[in-house]
């Protein structure tokens, strides 16, 4: 038995953990454990914020020893690799050859079977899709240890109810089966760079209006919101854009190495340590200071124009290790909610106000637009999220925290909001309707529980 | 999210505090020996909470193959746990009671204790408590064989705060005066008693507050530090109860 942690820290679980090598070792696994009467959770690279890739009591298959890109086409811009490989070990194979994963998250240490998993989506969730889309077959191991292919288009031959597809794997959570690689078309950069603006916006509606103009303008758009100040919802709008082939930077930082931000940023703090020095400023009146102050230099400076690597614009974190201990030894939570359009300005609105009264603050607030995807994920719809990091807390604190988030439901409930299950631990959102019962979590049973009572996106 | 393991909370101080503890949120399990009593409670709670989690798990902590299994479905069903308090407890008259009141009041308390100290050193972090008693403090006319028991735990306690102390594992002992619960009897009025849902209040502020030893209500001290410091001659003359 092995104790693992969720990556906010506030979530952990004992379980039994194996660590396969290969499909067939998942396979044998997978027997062991239902022989042992265990149920069974996939993990990755752990980075879901909650209690999604945690097993109290089961199995774990840490897939992280499946780590081998298995084929790189460098004409087609299609790669096979297997399902431990990270999305970083996937674009610093890839990018010498001209190509980028069309879909990638906030992190480069996610899996590529935990993207596909997820259904994860990047900050061009409109224009590109969730990563599903782009996923042309996969390998699975299902429930009784049987390895299949699944693969886009081509029909299984039984018509049988229980064949499966591509989709009925994407965004499954795993409860479907084990993926054990994950063959996935790329897409073709001319630059190791890209072309970025942030612009101030000053209100929460300018904010909407900006995520819409991005998201049909640019590549890449994505809002930094101030959830403490005076006008809750002005923020900075990020937006981002290829460079085309002819531009002057073509071919340039075009490997792993011109992408990787220097070791210490803004060239004093070491990274590692950079965390220590955020600290601070994650109390009330720290976040309100940092909060308006990254407003008034956005605002100060209008609109800023730079160019940035792609890593860099998508992973910043990543480069800043140890940052979420800012958050204190009780860990943090990201609650994001997923709201159709028309209602979401309204409940964005009601939820940054239900912040600013409750007490407890918000140290980060991100906005992006999102469309509706195909597969088992329970998040994606024609609207927007708005994600709000809060540190877990202890005492009145977390008293107070709680409270809050049970209001944010109930805002969220009114307005037809979805729940994402690779940030959630503390709201019950839908689960995947096909599933084999070998396969199970935490999260998944807490929000069984939760549809049990009747009380579909509550808390539990 | 925080998760507390209630064992021996069917009824008394163990019920008040699933009632505190579900009321700021926390998810809790509750074990007690008797299914269908375990079944009322949780559903009692539950619809008092509807949007809080609470389980129920079977477990009779004198019974100790069922100890481990037990709290380890509870620990499932629950997801984690961040604390861990053992309630359970007996009172009993007479010699003919000391088999049992040592079963429930100490041995129950090691075997889930150990199990709880297992988990929390793997986490890194946790806390683990046990309801104890004034009467374990000083040998006492009242009980002896109760307040043995209490003693026992108490000391048991201690050791394993020191045992856990690297490791960043707290540990708790309570320590209650009166408490109108079934155990004081059907005495309503006593009057330094408190109500089980004030000794609960009591006891979570100090649990948060990380509190090795903390008496319920805190003027217990007192009256305990008096009696702990009394030469033998005068409390033998005395003789509290
Ligand atoms: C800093 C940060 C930023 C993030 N930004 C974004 C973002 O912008 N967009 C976004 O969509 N998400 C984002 N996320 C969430 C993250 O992308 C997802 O949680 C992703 O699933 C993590 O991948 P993983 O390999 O760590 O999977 P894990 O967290 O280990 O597992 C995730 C889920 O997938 C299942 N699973 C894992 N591997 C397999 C497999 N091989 N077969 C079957 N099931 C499997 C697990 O059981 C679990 O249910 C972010 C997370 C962090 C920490
Ligand atoms: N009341 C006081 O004045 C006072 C003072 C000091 C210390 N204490 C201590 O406080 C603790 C709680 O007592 P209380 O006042 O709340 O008394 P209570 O109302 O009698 O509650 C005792 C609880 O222990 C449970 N229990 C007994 N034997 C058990 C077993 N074998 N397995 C599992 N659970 C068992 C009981 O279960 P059932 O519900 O099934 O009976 C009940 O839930 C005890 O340790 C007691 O010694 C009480």
């Amino acid at each position: 038995m092995e104790m693992l942690t969720g990556w906010g820290m506030a979530n952990r679980a004992r379980s039994t953990v194996y660590r396969p090598l290969n499909a067939e070792e998942v396979a044998a696994s997978i027997t062991e454990a239902v022989e042992k009467g265990l149920s069974v959770a996939a993990r990755g690279g752990g980075l879901s914020y909650g209690d999604a890739a945690l097993n109290q009591g089961g199995a774990v298959l840490d897939l992280r020893g499946l780590n081998r890109i298995l084929e790189l086409d460098p004409h087609r811009g299609v790669v096979r690799a297997e399902a431990g490989v990270t999305i970083e070990a996937l674009w610093a194979s890839a990018l010498p050859h001209g190509w980028w994963p069309a879909v990638v998250p906030g992190t480069m240490k996610a899996t590529l079977g935990g993207c596909v998993a997820m259904n994860v989506h990047g900050k061009n969730h409109v224009g590109a899709g969730a990563v599903g889309r782009w996923v042309q077959g996969l390998g699975l191991v299902t429930g009784n240890g049987e390895e299949r292919r699944l693969d886009r288009g081509v029909v299984a031959e039984d018509s049988d109810v229980w064949s499966l597809g591509v989709d009925d794997v994407v965004g499954a959570q795993g409860l479907t089966g084990t993926i054990t690689d994950v063959t996935l078309s790329l897409r073709r950069v001319h630059s190791g760079f890209l072309d970025v603006e942030g612009r101030p916006t000053s209100s929460l509606e300018e904010t909407f209006e900006a995520l819409d103009r991005g998201a049909r303008e640019a590549d890449y758009v994505v809002a930094w919101i101030d959830c403490t100040g005076s006008k809750p919802g002005r923020g900075v709008i990020h937006s981002a854009w290829y460079l085309p082939p002819d531009h002057q930077l073509s071919g340039q930082a075009m490997d792993a190495e011109a992408q990787r931000l220097p070791s210490r940023l803004a060239g004093v703090l070491p990274r590692r340590h950079a965390w220590m020095a955020l600290r601070p400023l994650t109390n009330g009146p720290g976040i309100r200071t940092l909060n308006a102050g990254k407003y008034v230099t956005a605002r100060a400076g209008g609109v800023r124009r730079y160019r940035q690597t792609h890593a860099a614009f998508h992973f910043l974190l990543d480069y800043m290790p140890g940052w979420k201990r800012a958050y204190g030894a009780d860990g943090l939570l990201q609650y994001q909610l997923f709201v159709p359009g028309d209602a979401a300005r309204d409940a964005f609105a009601a939820v940054l106000a239900q912040q600013r009264s409750s007490g407890v603050r918000s140290f980060l607030g991100v906005m992006k637009r999102h469309t509706p995807e195909e597969g088992a994920a329970g998040y994606p719809l024609d609207g927007y999220s708005l994600a709000l990091d809060f540190a877990v807390g202890r005492g009145e604190h977390y008293v107070r925290l709680m409270r809050l988030l049970r209001s944010l439901d109930q805002i969220g409930r009114d307005h037809g909001a979805r729940v994402y299950a690779a940030k959630d631990a503390v709201s019950v959102g839908r689960l995947p309707g096909r599933r084999d019962r070998v396969f199970s979590s935490n999260l998944v049973r807490r929000w069984e529980r939760g549809a049990h009572r009747g009380v579909p996106g509550s808390r539990s | 999210m925080k998760h507390v393991v209630l064992v021996g909370a069917t009824d008394g101080i163990g019920k008040a505090l699933a009632r505190v503890y579900l009321d700021r949120s926390w998810r809790v399990a509750l074990l007690g020996r008797d299914e269908g009593k375990v079944d009322a409670v949780v559903g009692e709670l539950g619809s008092e909470f509807p949007s809080e989690t609470i389980v129920g798990g079977v477990l009779d902590v004198a019974r100790d193959g069922d100890v481990v299994p037990s709290l380890e479905r509870a620990l499932a069903a629950l997801g984690q746990m961040d604390l861990l308090v053992y309630c359970a407890g007996v009172m009993e008259a007479g010699v003919s009671g000391t088999r049992r009141m040592v079963d429930v009041n100490f041995i129950g308390a090691v075997h889930v204790l150990s199990w709880g100290a297992d988990y929390f050193v793997e986490a890194g972090k946790g806390r683990l408590a046990a309801i104890g008693s004034v009467a374990g403090d000083r040998g006492r006319k009242g009980n002896p064989i109760y307040g043995a028991t209490k003693a026992a735990l108490h000391q048991y306690l201690e050791g394993l705060r020191h045992a856990l102390h690297g490791a960043g594992v707290g540990v708790s002992v309570i320590k209650p005066g009166w408490v109108r619960t079934r155990m004081l009897g059907d005495v309503p009025g006593f009057p330094p008693s408190i109500a089980a849902s004030k000794a609960a209040e009591i006891i979570v502020r100090g649990l948060d507050r990380g509190r090795d030893v903390f008496y319920v209500p805190g003027w217990w001290w007192v009256v305990s530090s008096a009696l702990r410091l009394m030469p033998r001659p005068l409390f033998k003359r005395i003789a509290p109860p």
